[in-house]
């Protein structure tokens, strides 16, 4: 699971969520969220690496096409189960955030 | 000069503006795709060998989508070495960097702690003359033991606010008077600033981990250890939500090397931790 669910990750999970069995390549998904690509890219390198996404060469022939194979992206079951409880997380009500505990008092270096 | 001339020159002003703008615009407009593609070339050589080719054929295959949309491609391009930064620094590796930079970064981060504490000695004296009447037992500086760059153990100084605990079960600890005055004016971490001075913390820096806090040393914490760490910290502002950028964002500014004592980075890093201090967010 990513360290931390920012929102721009989920909003980029929330696209793929839309249609899970389809698969983005990483200009649409950039757009769709609205996020620069300095953003998205590395976004994207970081799900994969967590094993929320899986990514595959496109599978055309980019001569008949006209244009080179992309890469493209689709959630992983582990994402597709993550994101899900994320964006259920997102949506529930606040919970009051506790204060870190106080230091004992030590002497000298410690631990 | 007449009216009609007037005229005359204005619109000839006009027509001449129309035509080179309209030249200028097919101009820019023809040479982005190859500008993108140079910005994606140059970008992947920040990125290690093993990516570098894969990123930047997803990226020149995506350019592609971008054929007839000029101004798209130009923001696309734009943030690829951002995005190559990032992956880089995400799959480990070191990003270049001068030896000019991390000399000036050094420069700037003992110049500016020791103006600091030149400037607030006397408060100093008297935070640790009060400390020391308030507790003879006790020394005025508390030294955690903290990772600091490569792994070394260093010891972090801050003052010696004691608190005085109660309870057996539930230990509830409360700071002294003169602690309670310190913390609530900021000035517990002005013993960092020594740390700053002996090389051991830089002013901005990733957040310094506790020894031992396997937990925290995660893979992308690692990268943490080949930077001094910070005074103040992105990642706590951003762990704090006192800034708006990313974990990722925060983490690479503060572990970049050579740019993350830079005078506008380090005011603004600055004044969004007074921010979170006075909010209570603990950054």
């Amino acid at each position: 699971m990513p360290e931390r669910m920012t929102k721009p990750t989920l909003r980029l999970l929330a696209i793929l969520l839309g249609d899970p069995s389809r698969e983005w390549y990483g200009l649409e998904l950039m757009e769709l969220a609205d996020l620069p690509s300095g953003t998205a890219y590395p976004m994207l390198h970081r799900l994969e690496a967590d094993g929320w996404l899986i990514s595959t060469r496109e599978e055309i022939d980019p001569t008949n096409e006209g244009r080179p194979r992309r890469r493209l992206y689709r959630l992983t079951g582990l994402g597709e189960a993550g994101t899900r409880r994320a964006v259920g997380e997102r949506n529930a009500p606040p919970t009051p955030v506790r204060r870190p505990t106080l230091e004992l008092p030590h002497r000298g270096v410690t631990a | 000069m007449t009216p009609a001339l007037i005229a005359i020159g204005v619109l000839l002003c006009w027509v001449v503006k129309q035509v080179i703008g309209t030249l200028l615009a097919q101009q820019v407009k023809g040479s982005i795709p190859d500008y993108a593609a140079a910005k994606a070339k140059a970008a992947a050589r920040v990125l290690p060998s093993v990516l570098a080719d894969a990123y930047l054929e997803d990226w020149l295959a995506e350019l592609d989508a971008l054929a007839d949309k000029p101004l798209s491609a130009l923001r696309f391009a734009h943030g690829l070495p951002r995005a190559a930064c990032r992956i880089a620094w995400l799959a480990g590796a070191a990003l270049p960097v001068s030896r000019l930079r991390l000399a000036a970064e050094r420069f700037f981060d003992i110049s500016v702690s020791a103006l600091i504490l030149a400037f607030l000695a006397p408060l100093f004296g008297v935070a640790a003359l009060a400390l020391r009447l308030e507790r003879k037992n006790t020394p005025i500086f508390f030294r955690s033991a903290r990772l600091g760059r490569g792994g070394a153990i260093i010891g972090v100084r801050k003052f010696y606010t004691t608190r005085l605990c109660e309870g057996t079960l539930h230990i509830q600890c409360r700071p002294t008077r003169v602690g309670a005055v310190l913390e609530r004016c900021f000035l517990v971490q002005l013993p960092n600033l020594i740390n700053v001075l002996r090389g051991e913390l830089a002013l901005v820096g990733p957040p310094a981990m506790r020894v031992g806090a396997a937990d925290e040393i995660t893979q992308g914490r690692l990268h943490a250890l080949e930077v001094r760490p910070g005074m103040v910290s992105w990642e706590a502002l951003a762990i704090a939500g006192a800034v708006t950028m990313t974990l990722e964002d925060a983490r690479l500014r503060d572990g970049s090397r050579g740019l993350k004592s830079d005078a506008a980075l380090f005011v603004a890093c600055m004044a969004a931790t007074g921010r979170a201090a006075r909010l209570g967010r603990g950054a």
